[in-house]
């Protein structure tokens, strides 16, 4: 053969290997793949890695730790293209959905002294890196990522699926979920998994995240109609998607709030334990000892409040955002007849902004300036964010 | 002389595991092996979720026994609730399972434990040469992955199984299909044992506690209590017997019975259940002139063939027993209590614990999964095996190692995703 093959990397940060498992699961086809395309790194089922440069990267899972984060900036800058495979990658998962927990409940843990562990906050990989092109979903439809690879051999730029879920779910002639009063996410859910869930009668939970136009406002509005609690609903879109509608409360919780207790209660524990060596037991004691417990607990709970009024006050601002910008129709409607449009548009901006990045990638010098890109993406409204993460 | 071996990355393995080794003088002195995987918290990410909602979460910890997951997690759900799954539900897990499986075992076997001892680098290699045994591979990945996708709906992470029964009924047609499909993989099966009963296993014994289910009537999958050679208690019972602790290097838990390692996995069930395999698989054991028990963890790799052998006649007898008849899940009432669901997934025995309120919110879970368990036994087998191979060149050394790691099927994303969490309330 004259033609080069594509040079092709797998990688995995941390996840469920669920998604590199569902590309391995093409039985009929993965074998013929391997044959178009040099595989350079796949530690899940190759021992030999050869880490020099990439023409495409799947990386699968989010960074969750310093590691991970290490091992993404490398393969980005010796990989043309990058592409998210899977939820984890894409929107976080979830994993992510750690971001959005009171802490404080749960965390104080037997796991303190392995504080070298180093955590870092879960986010998806395009909070740290360009990515170039999104598999969505979890796991993605192994069909999807077949597909992606055979556009890539024939020099075609991949497509994003442009229709909510709903679309095919009809298609596939289901009965609707929310009519059954299930909390299904499908109409605001960005489609191209043949409505695999709601085939087997499990509502869709979003895990392909949003469609660009989604009305998380009317969606649950919608959904509250039915009898659910706006916590649920808000709970439940976060669990697959949090992190692309929401930003998380910034100072992460894992690590600050114990430490901050845990160091003020000993402090104060320190004279007291002295005294009791001492052989002091009088009636005093244990009110000192009272006394800096209480103003530990005081400073926690001024950082929760803090914290809530951060996230009240996000979360408002963003809800307000999606009002303005979108029209107040029933999220059906909206999400299939505007759908072409917003995406007709992104594409059209993406197109002049960028060139293709599959068929030339190696003339794209956006890849330097992704940093300040980041930097300036993350002070953007969620819409706009949203538009940016899906834009081709 | 003293010499430190560094694994950084090991390969062909499920997730990311470092192993640390230091030598003095022939004795070794350090062994650490664990997950460097970052840490996902799952059970911090079920308080407050309601019951029903915890398989599909739960799901996500591993991509290749998501199954497992799932239906681990809906047993311990109704356990807490005291809900009795119908016999038809019942039996429509164990064919996923089944399912499941055999995709597992045919993964771990071909795509990564057989290379090394063919002498390849991947299972990609290894086409060129041996496609007679990858197709095999693909075939039996392929059967899996129909029997999950035809129950679950799905190959990974299953759709329609929830708490109480299932969503959505394969068609009676759908089943006898299976049946047809899974007689047709019969002579992969036996193909596959008879392979792995012909590949030299490097000689190294040590005995250790070996735990598995037993339910006394059959293959043990999804009842049982949990037995070893010396000890037998019940499900609910398993925290007074089974002991979790942290390490410094591993993002992922160890967990001991009194102090001591133990062994989960297809070695395991061979040893405690061998009488209650099909007859082709005792076959294949008989003519392989083996005894079980077995103390040599390489020949794991034996007994998931042997397994392979034994599910694929089970599942066919599943589909035999399988009359669909339409039925609903069984609604699900709300109430406090606290629900242990253990099976045997391909790597051991998975074990979810919740807690949870009248109103069904989860107040508190804990889940241990195989690799946990098996991951201090790891290390002693390690410690012991090294002295017999110090003579060999440092690339044979790690070569061997990885094996020894590679033929407990270990799955890293699993293990380091629980950390033990204590709940303030």
């Amino acid at each position: 053969m004259a033609k080069e093959k594509p040079a092709v990397g797998f990688y995995d940060l941390t996840g469920c290997n669920g998604c590199l498992l569902s590309f391995l699961f093409n039985e009929d086809e993965v074998l013929e793949m391997a044959r178009h395309f040099d595989i350079k790194t796949f530690r899940f089922i190759k021992e030999v890695k050869e880490e020099k440069q990439f023409d495409i990267v799947f990386m699968e899972g989010l960074v969750a730790c310093n590691s991970d984060l290490e091992v993404l900036k490398e393969v980005r800058s010796k990989t043309k293209t990058l592409v998210a495979l899977g939820a984890c990658a894409c929107t976080g998962c979830i994993p992510a959905y750690r971001n959005f927990i009171d802490s404080s409940k749960y965390v104080a843990m037997v796991y303190e002294k392995a504080r070298e562990m180093k955590d870092v906050q879960p986010v998806p990989i395009n909070k740290h890196v360009q990515v170039d092109y999104y598999i969505p979903g979890c796991p993605p439809d192994k069909k999807q990522i077949l597909e992606f690879m055979k556009d890539v051999l024939l020099g075609k730029k991949p497509n994003d699926y442009d229709k909510p879920v709903c679309f095919e779910c009809r298609l596939n002639e289901n009965r609707c979920l929310l009519d059954d009063g299930k909390m299904c996410l499908g109409p605001m859910t960005r489609g191209g998994c043949n409505s695999v869930c709601t085939n087997g009668k499990l509502e869709c939970w979003g895990c392909r995240g949003p469609m660009p136009d989604a009305n998380m406002a009317v969606m649950s509005k919608l959904l509250e109609q039915k009898g659910f609690t706006k916590d649920q609903v808000r709970q439940r879109m976060r669990t697959f998607f949090g992190m692309m509608i929401e930003t998380p409360p910034e100072p992460k919780p894992i690590k600050i709030k114990p430490e901050k207790k845990a160091k003020k209660i000993k402090k104060a524990a320190k004279p007291a334990k002295k005294k009791a060596a001492k052989r002091l037991k009088k009636a005093a004691k244990p009110a000192k000892k009272a006394k800096p417990k209480k103003t530990a607990k005081k400073m926690v709970k001024k950082q929760k409040k803090a914290a809530k009024t951060v996230v009240k006050k996000t979360a408002k601002k963003t809800v307000k955002r999606i009002v303005k910008k979108t029209v107040k129709k029933a999220v059906k409607k909206t999400a299939k007849k505007t759908a072409k449009k917003a995406v007709k548009k992104t594409v059209q901006k993406a197109v002049t902004k960028k060139t293709q990045p599959t068929s030339k990638p190696a003339q794209q010098p956006a890849q330097q300036q992704a940093p300040e890109q980041l930097k300036n993406n993350s002070k953007k409204s969620f819409l706009s964010m949203l538009k940016g993460r899906f834009k081709k | 002389m003293s010499k430190t071996i560094k694994l950084e990355h090991i390969t062909k393995i499920e997730g990311h595991a470092t192993l640390t080794v230091s030598i003095d003088n022939g004795q070794v002195r350090k062994c650490e092996l664990g997950s460097v995987e970052g840490s996902r918290y799952f059970e911090g990410l079920l308080k407050g979720r309601k019951a029903y909602e915890a398989p599909e979460i739960t799901s996500r910890i591993c991509g290749i026994c998501s199954c497992a997951h799932t239906i681990c997690s809906i047993h311990a759900v109704e356990a807490a609730l005291g809900i009795k799954p119908t016999e038809q539900t019942m039996l429509l897990r164990e064919l996923a399972m089944i399912g499941e499986r055999i995709r597992s075992h045919a993964t771990h076997l071909y795509f990564l434990a057989l290379p090394d001892y063919l002498g390849f680098e991947s299972a990609i290699d290894m086409s060129a040469k041996n496609k007679k045994e990858v197709d095999r591979a693909l075939r039996l990945v392929k059967l899996g992955n129909e029997i999950v996708t035809t129950i679950g709906g799905r190959e990974m992470h299953p759709v329609s199984m929830q708490v109480g029964g299932m969503l959505k009924l394969p068609s009676q047609e759908q089943v006898d299909e299976l049946r047809r499909k899974i007689q047709e993989a019969q002579d992969d099966s036996i193909a596959t044992a008879k392979l792995f009963a012909s590949i030299k296993c490097p000689k190294f014994e040590r005995e250790t506690e070996y735990i598995s289910l037993s339910d006394g009537i059959n293959y043990p999958m999804l009842t049982g209590e949990l037995v070893s050679k010396s000890s037998r208690f019940k499900k609910e019972e398993y925290k007074q017997f089974l002991e979790e602790y942290h390490e410094q290097y591993s993002s992922s838990n160890f967990v001991v019975k009194s102090d001591r390692p133990y062994m989960v996995g297809a070695l395991s069930r061979l040893n405690n259940n061998y009488r209650f395999l099909s007859k082709n698989a005792k076959k294949i054991v008989t003519d392989a002139r083996i005894k079980f028990p077995i103390t040599n963890p390489f020949m794991n790799n034996f007994a998931q063939g042997v397994e392979l052998v034994h599910y694929i006649n089970r599942g066919i007898e599943v589909c035999r027993k399988l009359a669909i008849k339409e039925e609903k899940p069984i609604e699900v009432k709300f109430k406090k209590g606290r629900g242990v669901g253990i099976i045997e997934v391909p790597r051991g025995i998975l074990i979810h614990e919740y807690e949870m309120n009248e109103k069904g919110d989860i107040t508190a879970a804990n889940i241990i999964t195989p690799t946990c368990q098996n991951l201090l036994n790891m290390q002693h087998d390690i410690k012991h095996y090294l002295p017999s191979l110090l003579k060999m060149s440092e690339q044979r050394l790690i070569l061997e190692i990885e094996k020894l790691i590679r033929s407990y099927d270990p799955c890293f994303s699993c293990s380091s995703h629980f950390l033990r969490v204590k709940w303030e309330k």
